[in-house]
């Protein structure tokens, strides 16, 4: 007995002190990102103005996808480490609620916290195909664009925030820029710019619906 | 109402080169970060002094560096963002406009390479920043309103009043694009004097700088471009003065890293006009000398 426990006296300092055997790396996105996804019907440019907007001050992740709403970015100087936030074609891909494969009709809800990005580069976006849920526009005029168009070049896209150019000509964007700014709101000239081109999603359903054809409230003068 | 001389794409003033930086790290080198499904991102604004000398305000390295002759003279440590906006004072202070979170601050430099504590002007989107005598304006968005700073003795930084156009000595400097004009004018007693509006055939995008030119005219760029039958932007330079167009040229777009679309001209102290212009492999800032006929 008194053999075991000067046994048990010499080896388990030893035990204890060896280093513990490797375990998972822990990443912002494993332990945060527990969202769900569904389809999605009536989808409208505001509700997808609404979504792209809680982004907003929440970072910016290379291949990322997933977010809070805590309005900090909660992985700043962690590039590349699945920390919080998009990249530009993955934070338009959600907002426009596409279906994750090429060729996919139709609208699918991606929850902040779902991690996902998409399968759409930027290359995609400027440059759509017949069957893709979005189409190239004929010229990027202020009188054609609606908000939630976008303007794309190959390497980034950025996502029209609200209707109309600013007294100094550039549009405010919402756009995941870089890991640097992050995700935010920013005025841009991308309008201008000759390698960007204007884009939109297909389908969406108009802001006024269900009341759409409702006629206007008629007036009753009281005498 | 005045019309620009139509100039078409390509036909661009090359300027000479008063800075040159490869993309890099270090004292000689322009710091940039390559996009990856985002923006390629480099320095994010720069102003010159009376003397011709560049500061430049190179984010992704955190530093305001000092040239001369395109050699480093000094450099001084500042956290900026890729979106932060400088300006230089007459007396050689420098201010920083940049975001922080949701809210804009201001911090200036004194002449001396010394960074005083960070003003927030609060929530807003960050516009530009300029100078008017040895205090800043700022520009916030989407209001568009203009916010003056004063530093006291000490450096330390206080808000002075807000105007709806930009403060340029006891005046206002308004300015307005649309599709095919630009509007310029100035607020002095209450009342606009000196306003002018001039179309150009081309579409317009933003104005990217528009400046008084001290006797009642103004100097303006703005940037020009079309879809059709191919895509094509320039910028064009207009100096309007007595109603009528005493200087205009063209310059081109050269892009390679997203530099802030109002942080890219400056009209410098020295009465020269700059441009940030980048490549893929580098940075310059090219100078054009104005004056003269068109």
């Amino acid at each position: 007995m008194k053999r075991l426990f000067v046994l048990l006296w010499v080896v388990l300092p030893v035990v204890l002190a060896l280093p513990s055997p490797p375990q998972a790396l822990a990443s912002w996105a494993g332990d945060n990102c527990n969202g769900t996804h569904y389809d999605d019907y009536y989808v409208k440019r505001s509700e997808a103005q609404s979504y792209a907007s809680a982004a907003a001050e929440e970072g910016y992740e290379w291949g990322g996808g997933c977010w809070n709403n805590n309005n900090k970015d909660d992985t700043p100087d962690a590039p590349d480490s699945r920390g919080e936030g998009p990249d530009c074609s993955g934070f338009t891909f959600k907002a426009w609620e596409l279906r994750n494969g090429f060729g996919k009709q139709g609208f699918e809800k991606w929850e902040r916290l779902y991690e996902i990005h998409g399968p759409w580069t930027t290359y995609d976006f400027h440059s759509p195909v017949s069957d893709d849920p979005f189409y190239k526009l004929a010229d990027k005029n202020v009188s054609t664009t609606i908000y939630m168009d976008a303007f794309a070049k190959d390497g980034h896209v950025a996502m029209i925030y609200v209707d109309g150019d600013s007294p100094f000509g550039l549009d405010l964007m919402i756009e995941a820029l870089g890991d640097d700014p992050g995700t935010g709101k920013f005025y841009e000239s991308y309008r201008s710019q000759s390698e960007y081109v204007g884009v939109r999603r297909e389908d969406w359903t108009d802001d006024c619906w269900p009341s759409c054809q409702h006629p206007s409230p008629s007036v009753v003068v009281v005498p | 109402m005045v019309h620009a001389p139509f100039i078409p794409f390509g036909r661009i003033r090359t300027g000479t080169t008063a800075l040159s930086l490869p993309w890099g790290s270090g004292s000689g080198r322009a710091g940039l970060t390559p996009g990856r499904e985002s923006a390629t991102l480099g320095p994010s604004s720069f102003d010159v002094d009376g003397r011709g000398r560049i500061y430049l305000a190179d984010a992704m390295q955190d530093r305001i560096a000092v040239f001369a002759g395109g050699r480093l003279q000094r450099q001084t440590s500042i956290a900026l963002s890729a979106r932060a906006d400088v300006a230089l004072t007459d007396a050689g202070a420098l201010f920083a406009i940049d975001r922080a979170g949701p809210n804009v601050i201001v911090r200036r430099i004194d002449p001396a390479g010394r960074v005083g504590l960070a003003l927030s002007l609060g929530m807003a989107l960050q516009g530009q920043i300029r100078t008017d005598g040895e205090e800043a304006v700022a520009d916030l968005l989407p209001q568009d309103h203009w916010v003056a700073v004063d530093a006291d003795r000490f450096g330390s930084l206080a808000r002075s009043g807000t105007t709806s156009g930009r403060p340029v000595h006891d005046t206002q400097l308004l300015r307005v694009i649309d599709e095919h004009s630009l509007r310029l004018g100035t607020v002095s007693g209450g009342r606009v004097v000196d306003a002018v509006e001039v179309r150009f055939i081309q579409r317009l995008g933003e104005v990217a700088l528009a400046e008084s030119d001290g006797s009642g005219g103004y100097w303006a760029v703005v940037h020009v471009w079309r879809s059709s039958p191919g895509p094509a932007d320039q910028f064009q330079v207009v100096h309007v003065a007595s109603g009528r167009i005493v200087q205009s040229f063209a310059v081109g777009d050269s892009r390679f890293a997203d530099t802030p679309p109002l942080g890219r001209f400056r009209l410098g102290l020295d009465g020269n006009l700059y441009q940030l212009m980048t490549r893929s492999d580098g940075m310059r800032i090219v100078r054009y000398k104005l004056g003269g006929g068109s």
